[in-house]
């Protein structure tokens, strides 16, 4: 039990209250925020218009910066050829360009600007991969990386282009 | 089966589109958003795409 305020739909507020040292915030009945002694849970989607502090382990409470959008797809040759995209956040399409050629769509970012992060794993211990070209002068083929878009090729040590099994990519901003 | 978009890239070859499940657009509304801008594109059935990328270079888009 606890202290429980609802906004109900039909009623307007609700409340209850006991010795429990416990507070619930409802919505029509579904408890959005509660608050104990050891803490606060909060459920359904949150928003936060200032910078998120948390501690978790860094040794005091500072600003922490999200992954903005992630993928893992297979892109090698598959059921269907194409790529399967095996999980996803923010993320619209995986474009197949050619062999280890890829573009990944996202919903518009603020400015071009963000951190690209990428691994893959490849099912031959005789290659290693290279995460290649984005926004490179050396290769314009490679050179796309826009408020919505970021293209980039997967190289073997030969500079030749091949498919990996797992590609991951993450955008921070 | 999983529906995809194909275009034409600028050399020559065909750019196979897979949508991502989770992002909450249409084929169409993803079509609209990342398909280059005057680009011809087509909806297909992942079946029709070939399995074999041994020369998936040379894959073309055919009108």
């Amino acid at each position: 039990m606890a202290v429980t305020l609802n906004a109900s739909t039909t009623t307007g507020l609700v409340q209850s209250a006991d010795t429990s040292g416990s507070l619930n915030i409802q919505s029509n009945g579904t408890t959005i925020l509660g608050v104990t002694s050891t803490g606060t849970s909060v459920t359904g989607t949150q928003s936060v218009s200032g910078n998120l502090s948390f501690n978790s382990g860094y040794g005091s409470s500072a600003v922490a910066y999200g992954c903005r959008a992630w993928v893992n797809f297979d892109g090698t040759t598959n059921t269907g050829g194409f790529c399967t995209i095996r999980g996803s956040g923010n993320v619209t399409s995986v474009a197949d360009n050619g062999t280890g050629d890829y573009t990944v769509n996202f919903p518009a970012m603020p400015d071009a600007n963000y951190c690209v992060l990428s691994s893959q794993n490849i099912q031959d211990s005789s290659t290693f991969s290279q995460f290649f070209g984005v926004s490179t002068t050396t290769n314009t083929s490679y050179s796309l990386k826009s408020t919505t878009q970021v293209r980039f090729a997967v190289r073997n040590p030969v500079a030749s282009n091949f498919d990996p099994f797992d590609v991951n990519v993450a955008i921070f901003r | 089966m999983t529906q995809l978009i194909i275009y034409p890239n600028d050399n020559g070859g065909v750019v196979v589109l897979t949508p991502a499940p989770e992002c909450g657009l249409t084929i169409e509304q993803i079509a609209a958003k990342d398909v280059p801008q005057g680009k011809p594109y087509k909806i297909v059935d992942g079946s029709d795409i070939p399995s074999d990328r041994t020369f998936r270079n040379a894959w073309e888009y055919q009108e």
